[in-house]
This record gives structure tokens, sequence and C-alpha cells, in this order.
């Protein structure tokens, strides 16, 4: 509401309090009808303005506020006729019925407020005709010292008028309820409950002056009884009006649940969600596929989208991010009329979507990361493989020749001077293969390949410093869980006979519920710290690459317990 | 004496083959495979086989599994393990599935000295033959409070020289010590360790591994 618009609000509270006033005065000192009837008539105008500054208020883009205000304010200069006065009276039934001229206007522009196709903007404007069809009748109205407008006293003119006024008068409202009958019967069921009252409300209103009529027509007389039916109707439009607006306003009270709901569902009921916040059951979510034009809903069947005719009764609203469709509502045409409910809605689903996104992303992210570090791990160890081959069957060899052959010197030259040269050839060549050996067998070893683990393991516990028991039977693992493990326990032993000051430690290696579990242990000083050194570390990705975990418990005097569980269904 | 030699290196297999040669043992036949010795030995029918334990097509422990289908089919065939790596798992498996008259050594001893000859010729004789380093190795770390920390320095040495497969005559020869000095030794040593006497050797080797490694 801007300032102005603000301004215009509160002053119309005075304004519409003294038109209220001065109306239902006149009508109370000098109206024809029956004065049981004069508290209808002050709730007609008084609720319609009140209930029209209210809705103004909560739906401030909606005309259909300033038009019942109208109304109300109309309702009472018909009531100024009462006066005895002739300006007075020429005022007043210049305006006499022009309140239902609006609120047909209202009824035909409901619920959005404003005439957007021509032909209604067309039948709107013939209606407000009547209005100058009323002020002509008045000019020939016969003065008789009453009207101070008459300018021409012509009975048949003015009767002829006065005919014309009624027959438009009838015909208009038929036509008005007929547009919004249509309309109700081909809202879908949110729709309806915006419409419903309106064109409830209006029903009435017809057929009480329509009762009115044919009692009059009838009898000739306005017995007491007919004055209150229409006053009752009266009563209950702008009620209907504002609350059928509210009631659609509810519904983005409805949004803030929605956004809770969507945080934890999956595609498939959050179409369910969208459709049940908008009241559509006809409500389609279709997602939008990579690369292309064509959208599908969450099992994949292609989601068609509506013309843009007038006449289609399917509506499209994509939700976008940064200009690029993400998705698409095909929903009602009528939810078009609350563009800010859909706006609403579909910014709650855009934050679901972009979150339902964001963690497809991460999740695919996540099993592409998964797999390329078990794949580079694998390849790690199909290079480790190859080296220590090559190794075995190349360099370790040819030094085995070569020490036959050195062999065989010695016992040529057993009393040679070169002996000692031979000696000390065959001495290094000795160490050369025991390095060679080391080397290789760091590279990778040939035990757990030919072995197991378990093997593996024990052999690893019998080089070590500590004595070490090994509890594990020979059952073999996939060979990525193998190698894991193997590194694991020689870097665990590695660092107990460095740091640990241990006595004793043991090795673990179980399978329990597909998972292989290796644990190694210790009764030394504790307080390992994992983060010390890239051993652990290194440990900590190779069987992270492999789904496993690796869990460390070293407190100070409680020795240290190193424990993996790795997946091996 | 007649020996066959299978080894994937064919420069290991002519280097053996002179060593022996050399040393006066008859080098009947060799292979570069499991089946090939297989083959070679149905032809040949050494009295001793050295086997490389790895060899194609896996490059794992062919070589234990052709030693023990050799002694199942053959048990008056001796078979000499040699593995680049020692590993008290082989050694037993090769002890459990080969029997007596079978050795195991690292694939290193070839170039050193007399071992390899020494090694052949004692499983000629029916002896069983582990390598002193995975001896060692077993030795070393033995827990403590272990009874073995009861033996005495003699007791020990004797110890390993039985886990290597040695008889009582060549431990009492290898220890400068009477024949009777080491059955006395070995008697304390069954004892303090717990161990059946088993007349057997191999089983005596085996029960003594199994004790160290456990």
């Amino acid at each position: 509401m801007s300032g102005r618009v603000r301004l215009l609000w509160f002053a119309l509270w005075p304004v519409g309090a003294c038109f209220v006033v001065f109306g239902e005065l006149g009508f109370w000192l000098h109206g024809t009808a029956p004065r049981e009837t004069f508290p209808l008539d002050l709730g007609v105008s008084s609720i319609s303005i009140a209930s029209g500054l209210v809705l103004w208020r909560l739906r401030p883009g909606n005309r259909t506020a300033p038009l019942l205000v109208l109304a109300g304010l109309l309702w009472t200069v018909g009531g100024i006729r009462a006066y005895q006065n002739p300006w007075a009276f020429g005022v007043g039934q210049c305006f006499d019925g022009s309140q239902d001229l609006v609120l047909a206007h209202l009824l035909i522009a409901y619920p959005a407020g404003r005439l957007i196709r021509r032909p209604l903007r067309a039948l709107v404007a013939a209606g407000y005709s009547l209005f100058l069809v009323n002020v002509l009748a008045t000019l020939t109205l016969p003065n008789h010292g009453v009207n101070a407008f008459s300018v021409r006293d012509a009975p048949n003119v003015h009767s002829a008028l006065s005919t014309v006024g009624n027959v438009g008068v009838v015909v208009y409202a038929i036509t008005a309820i007929a547009v919004v009958g249509t309309r109700w019967a081909g809202a879908s069921l949110g729709g309806r409950r915006v419409l419903g009252p309106v064109f409830a409300a209006a029903l009435l209103l017809a057929a009480a002056d329509a009762a009115d009529a044919i009692v009059q027509a009838l009898t000739g007389s306005q017995p007491d009884i007919v004055f209150f039916p229409p006053l009752v109707a009266r009563l209950l439009i702008p009620l209907a009006f504002a609350f059928g607006l509210v009631r659609a306003r509810l519904g983005q009270v409805a949004v803030g649940d929605l956004v809770i709901e969507l945080d934890s569902i999956g595609a498939e009921t959050m179409e369910q969600a969208l459709a049940r916040t908008l009241h559509d059951p006809t409500l389609r979510l279709g997602f939008r596929l990579a690369q292309a034009d064509d959208f599908v809903d969450s099992f994949g069947r292609p989601v068609e989208l509506p013309g843009d005719g007038d006449n289609d009764r399917q509506a499209a609203t994509f939700i976008e991010r940064d200009g690029e469709k993400l998705a698409v509502l095909v929903h009602d045409r009528a939810l078009l009329e609350h563009p800010r409910l859909v706006e609403s809605v579909v910014a709650a689903a855009r934050l679901a979507l972009d979150n339902e996104q964001l963690q497809a992303q991460l999740r695919s992210q996540l099993v592409e990361l998964r797999a390329s570090r078990a794949r580079l791990v694998e390849a790690a160890d199909g290079e480790r493989r190859r080296l220590e081959r090559n190794l075995h069957d190349g360099a370790q060899q040819r030094l085995l020749a070569v020490g036959l052959a050195l062999n065989l010197l010695r016992g040529r030259i057993a009393n040679h001077a070169a002996a000692p040269l031979l000696e000390e050839a065959e001495a290094e060549l000795a160490h050369a293969l025991q390095e060679l050996r080391e080397l290789a067998r760091g590279i990778h070893p040939a035990i757990l390949t030919d072995q197991g683990l378990a093997a593996a393991a024990r052999t690893l516990a019998a080089s070590g410093a500590v004595p070490v028991t090994v509890n594990a039977n020979g059952q073999r693992f996939p060979s990525a869980v193998e190698t894991a493990g193997y590194y694991l326990i020689a870097e665990a032993l590695t660092n107990i006979s460095r740091y640990a000051q241990a006595t004793r430690a043991w090795i673990t290696i179980t399978r329990e519920d597909g998972l292989a579990r290796i644990e190694i242990g210790d009764d030394g000083i504790g307080g390992a710290d994992p983060g010390r050194g890239t051993g652990l570390a290194g440990l900590v990705d190779r069987i992270g690459a492999l789904d496993g975990r690796l869990a460390i418990d070293s407190r100070p005097g409680c020795g240290t317990t190193i424990a993996a569980e790795i997946p091996c269904a | 004496m007649r020996v066959a030699i299978a080894d994937d290196s064919l420069l290991v297999r002519e280097g053996l083959k002179r060593l022996l040669a050399e040393a006066n043992i008859d080098v009947c036949g060799e292979a570069g495979d499991a089946d090939e010795l297989a083959a070679t030995v149905e032809k040949t029918h050494p009295d001793v086989v050295i086997v490389d334990i790895r060899m194609p097509p896996t490059h794992s422990d062919e070589g234990l599994q052709a030693a023990a289908e050799i002694r199942a089919r053959h048990p008056d065939i001796a078979v000499l393990v040699l593995s680049q790596y020692i590993d008290a798992d082989y050694a037993l498996k090769l002890l459990q599935e080969s029997g007596e008259a079978s050795g195991y050594l690292l694939k290193d001893r070839i170039t050193q000295g007399t071992d390899l000859l020494d090694a052949v010729r004692r499983l000629a004789q029916g002896e069983t033959v582990l390598d002193p380093q995975l001896v060692d190795q077993l030795l070393a770390r033995a827990r403590e409070g272990s009874p073995i920390d009861d033996l005495t320095d003699r007791e020990r040495h004797v110890l390993s020289l039985m886990a290597e497969g040695l008889t009582d005559r060549g431990i009492a020869e290898r220890l400068w010590l009477s024949p009777k000095t080491v059955e006395s030794h070995i008697r304390h040593i069954l004892q303090k360790l717990g161990l059946p006497e088993d007349r057997s050797r191999n089983r005596r080797v085996e029960a003594v591994l199994t004790y160290l490694r456990a």
C-alpha cells in the first residue's frame, strides 16, 4: 500500500462513517420501508464499507476492496432521498440502485478484482450506462417541489426510461450471475472455494429481488415481509466477497506449512503437497529433463504443457532459477487469479527443488568420488603388484645368478689371493638381495596374494620386536580389503615397536555381517596421535576408499587399539 | 645322487645346474613350470627335486603345490622348496602337506657356500630342512615369560637346530657334542616346553615350529 493510498484508506473511515450516519439517518427519519428493517439497512452500508476497508488492507492489490467500499457508500447515498429536500432527493434518486451496478461489476471481476477479458469489460461498461439512464429518468421526473433535478416534466419519457432502466438492471443481473456461474462451473476445487460464497450470495440476492418483483406484480403492493430477504442478501454479499478473498489469502499461510513439508519429502509426494496447498487436485509437477525442454513427472512420464489460450482450463507456471527452468507446475487457470499465492508456492517449491537437486548432485558426486578413490587405490595396488613381479622376475633372479657364479668361483680360487675380494663381493651381494627383498615386500607382499591376510599378518607379526598374537582363521577377503588390512597392520605394528613401549600386541581378523574387522591392539603407553605422520592418515584414505571406517582408541596409559571395518559383501 | 630343478628363470637354472654338477650331483632334469616339472619327475624319477615356490602361471605358491603332489605320488622323492621370502606359513604348509623329506630354504642360500648342497644331501637322507633364518625369526620373538626363557643358551641352540630339521646326530656334529648329551638336551627342552617326545623327526619339527609361531 503506497503512502497516498494509505492516506486515502485512513480518510475513508471517517468519510464512510459520515455517509452512513447521513444516509441512515434519513432512512430512519423519513424512510418508506418498515422500521424493523433499519438495522439490516444500517448493516448493509456499514458492513460493506468496513469489510471493504479491512479487505483493502489485507489484499492491497485486489480491486474488489475499493469497489466494496464504493458500493457501501452508494447504498447510503440512495438513503438521502428521504430528507424531503429537493436537492437531496435529486441526488438520492440519481444514485438509487447504483450500488447494484457496482455489485454486478464486483461479481463479474471477482476474484481477481480486475476485468482481464474485453467482452466482460464491455459488459460492465454497459452496466454502468444504466446509471446514465437512471440520471436521465431523474431529470425527466416531475418536480412537484421535491425533485430539484427535474428539468422537464415528461412522464412518458420518464416512464420509458424507467422501464429501460429496470429491464436493463434485470438483464444485467442475470448476465452477471451467469458469468459467475460459468466461472464457478469451470473452476477447480480451489477456485470454487473462493467463488462459492460470492456466487451463493449473488444467487440469493437475485432470488430475493425476483421474489420481491413477483410479489409486487401479483399483489400490486409491497408487504413488509418482502423488504427483508433482499436486505439479508445485500448484507451477506460484502461478507461473501471478503470471506472468499481472505480464504484465498489464507492459502498463503499454508505455504509456510508447505515449506516445512517439502523439506522432508521426495519428488513424488511433492506434487501432492503442492496440489493440496493450492487446492488443485489436477495439479501436476514436471521436472525438466537435462539439456531438453521436455518435462517429466517423478515417475518419468511426460507432462504436457497447456496452451496459452484463455479457453484452456490449465495453465503452466515455471519454477526457474537464474532464468533456467527447473520444473513446471501445470495447474488450474483459476489459480492465475492468485498470483501471490502461486508465487509463494513456486518459491517454496524452488527451495525444495534446489535442495533436492543439490542433494542429488552431492550424492552422485559422492558416489563418483568413492568410485574414483577405489579406482585409484586399485590402480596403485595393481601397479605395486606389477613392480614387485618385475623386481622378482628381473633383478632378483639376475642377482641370484651372479651369486651362483660367485659361489662356483669360490671353489676354484679357494687359496687364491683374490679370495678375500670374492668374499667381499659375496657379502655385498647378500646385502643387495636382502635389501631388494625388503623393498619388494614393501611394495607388495607376495604372501598376501598367495596366502591371504592372516598369513601375511603372521609374517608381519614375526618380524616385529614385540611378541604379537594373531587371532585369525585363514579365510580370504577381496584383494583390496586384504591389501588395506595388510598396510594397516604393518603401520600399526611399526608404530607399536617405535612408540608404544608395549610388551605384547595382538591382531584380530574376523568377518561379521559382511564386514571385515581388523583390530590391532597393544598394552603400551597409549596416547597415539592419529594426526602424527602420514602413515595412519594414508590408511584412513585407503580404508575410506573401500567405504570402510577406522577407529583409533589410544587413551594415555590404556594401550592403543586400532580397528578397521571394511565392507566385503 | 640325481636331482631335478624347477625354476622359471633360465639364468638361475643354469647356475644351479653348474653348482650341482661341480659337486658331482647329477642334474637329470629341469623345468620352467609345475606341469613341466611333473612330467620330468615321471620321466627321470630323481632323488631330490629343487623347486622355486613361485612359478608360472600365477607366480604365487605353485612350488608348494608341486612339492605336495610329488611327495604324495612318490614318497621316496625328497623336495626342496626355495623361496625369495621367508615365511612360517609357507614352511608349516609344506611340512603339513609334504611331510618328511621336504625342505624350505631362502633362495639366497644357493649363493652361499655349501648351504644348498648340505640341504640337498640331508633331504636325500630323508631329513627335514628348514631355513635357519626362519627359525631365528621365530625364536627372537618368543614372548616374554614364555618357557623358552627358561632354556639355557645351549638348549636354545639345540632347539633352533631341532627346528631346522637336523637329526640328533646332525646336532651333535654341528655343536661338537656327544649324541648322548644332545639327547638329554632335547629331552629337557621338550619337557620345559611341554611338547610330546615324538620319535618322528618331521613331527618334532612341526611341533616346535607350531609352538614357536603361536
